[in-house]
């Protein structure tokens, strides 16, 4: 139950935070429900495993869906990973982080400092896996796309 | 086409890529861009180099002069829809359906601004909200942090006329968050948790799309962004931390 009322709240929060970035009209429900998806994701994996391997998969999911959306929807992929990527961004950590060392509690700095670099390595690998199967894939598609372009021209002269 | 359309079309693959740079397009998509406009010419040598801070582009072949431009890129901030809408003009052109003189009129007059500003002020106040809500506070710190939303919000309005370094606006900010919801927290009756408050402003101001940005395009092999990128967003994320930590060290408050 309280899973579901976060993920309407991550919906609500990404559909104001896509306002602010301006994201083109027709992604802002569409950056919702993914952002919503991917904290269902991220609470869903995150008792069974750790905050980092719950951060890879639920960026995992979020990656795989902005590149099939991005294509149907005709807009570039930044305009739905950005928005919808932002739920699981360490943000957190990161002032955590700073807040102990200037504390000097050394031991709790380190520990935000390394879960902070843990979960956004997640993140890059998860993208990072992502897009290079993607862009294996397309290669193809491109190569086929060009050589019908050409085709066309020449029918045109 | 004549030399004369040669240079309009450089000029358009500047102007595109100075576009697409300013509002937080990856590396590799500008360079990409660039390309296929200049492709449009047929000519034996199309160069695109994009850095973080400015781009130089060149069209050359046997039969012409080189012509090569530089700009430079002071600016860069989020604007998804700029990107959207750039990318569709070039690819439209790319693929024929625009002339030249129709997308570079396009592109010069562009008009991506979709929200009113208010809009996106109004905005603010939800994001914060929300987001506390979304990291598990109850109603009492919604409301708190709806209303750390609003004078952040009143913040942003104050510095949009001013020409204000990022990095102290976003200081001062964070600043104003920690110590409003420390402040909130004071009142008598009010109970809420703290962290939660703090968490949910500053994702507003946080730079989610610079990291998520900079992990593309270093991957994509553009170290020297990739490093700029990367550089950038942890000097604003300590700069909001720093903020915090003011703020709350001089309300005497603690991080729970």
């Amino acid at each position: 139950m309280s899973i579901l009322i976060q993920c309407i709240f991550a919906f609500l929060a990404i559909l104001a935070f896509s306002i602010i970035i301006e994201a083109p009209r027709k992604c802002l429900f569409v950056n919702g429900v993914l952002a919503a998806l991917g904290w269902a994701v991220y609470l869903a994996v995150l008792p069974y495993s750790s905050v980092v391997s719950a951060t890879f998969v639920s960026a995992f999911v979020v990656a795989v869906c902005s590149h099939i959306l991005a294509r149907l929807l005709k807009v570039p992929v930044i305009a739905l990973l950005i928005p919808a990527i932002l739920t699981i961004v360490p943000g957190a950590g990161m002032y955590q982080t700073v807040y102990n060392i200037m504390n000097s509690s050394v031991d709790t700095a380190l520990y935000s400092l390394f879960s902070t670099l843990g979960a956004a390595g997640a993140i890059a690998f998860a993208i990072f896996l992502v897009d290079a199967v993607v862009a294996a894939i397309r290669r193809g598609g491109r190569q086929k796309r060009l050589l019908r372009y050409e085709l066309q021209n020449r029918k045109r002269k | 086409m004549v030399d004369t359309e040669y240079k309009q079309l450089v000029d358009l693959a500047a102007m595109a890529g100075k576009i697409m740079l300013e509002n937080g397009a990856e590396i590799y998509r500008v360079e990409d861009t660039i390309r296929y406009i200049l492709s449009v010419s047929g000519l034996e040598t199309k160069q695109a180099f994009v850095l973080s801070t400015g781009l130089m582009i060149s069209l050359g072949d046997p039969a012409i002069d080189a012509i090569t431009v530089i700009r430079r890129v002071e600016n860069r901030g989020t604007h998804l829809n700029a990107i959207s809408k750039v990318n569709e003009i070039s690819r439209d052109f790319y693929m024929g359906k625009l002339s030249l003189d129709e997308a570079y009129v396009q592109i010069k007059g562009l008009q991506a601004n979709q929200y009113p500003s208010w809009l996106k002020d109004i905005a603010m106040i939800f994001v914060s909200a929300f987001f506390t809500g979304m990291f598990g506070g109850n109603a009492v710190d919604m409301v708190i942090a709806g209303g750390v939303g609003f004078l952040l919000a009143v913040w942003t309005w104050l510095t949009r006329g001013i020409r204000m370094h990022g990095m102290i606006r976003d200081f001062i900010g964070s600043f104003l968050v920690s110590v409003s919801a420390a402040g909130f927290l004071r009142i008598p009756g009010v109970a809420g948790h703290l962290n939660l408050i703090i968490i949910g402003a500053i994702m507003v101001m946080v730079p989610g799309a610079a990291i998520t940005n900079a992990i593309r395009d270093t991957l994509h092999g553009d170290y020297s962004a990739g490093g700029a990128k990367i550089l950038e967003a942890f000097v604003k994320a300590a700069m909001i931390a720093l903020g915090v930590y003011c703020g709350l060290f001089m309300m005497g408050g603690r991080l729970v």
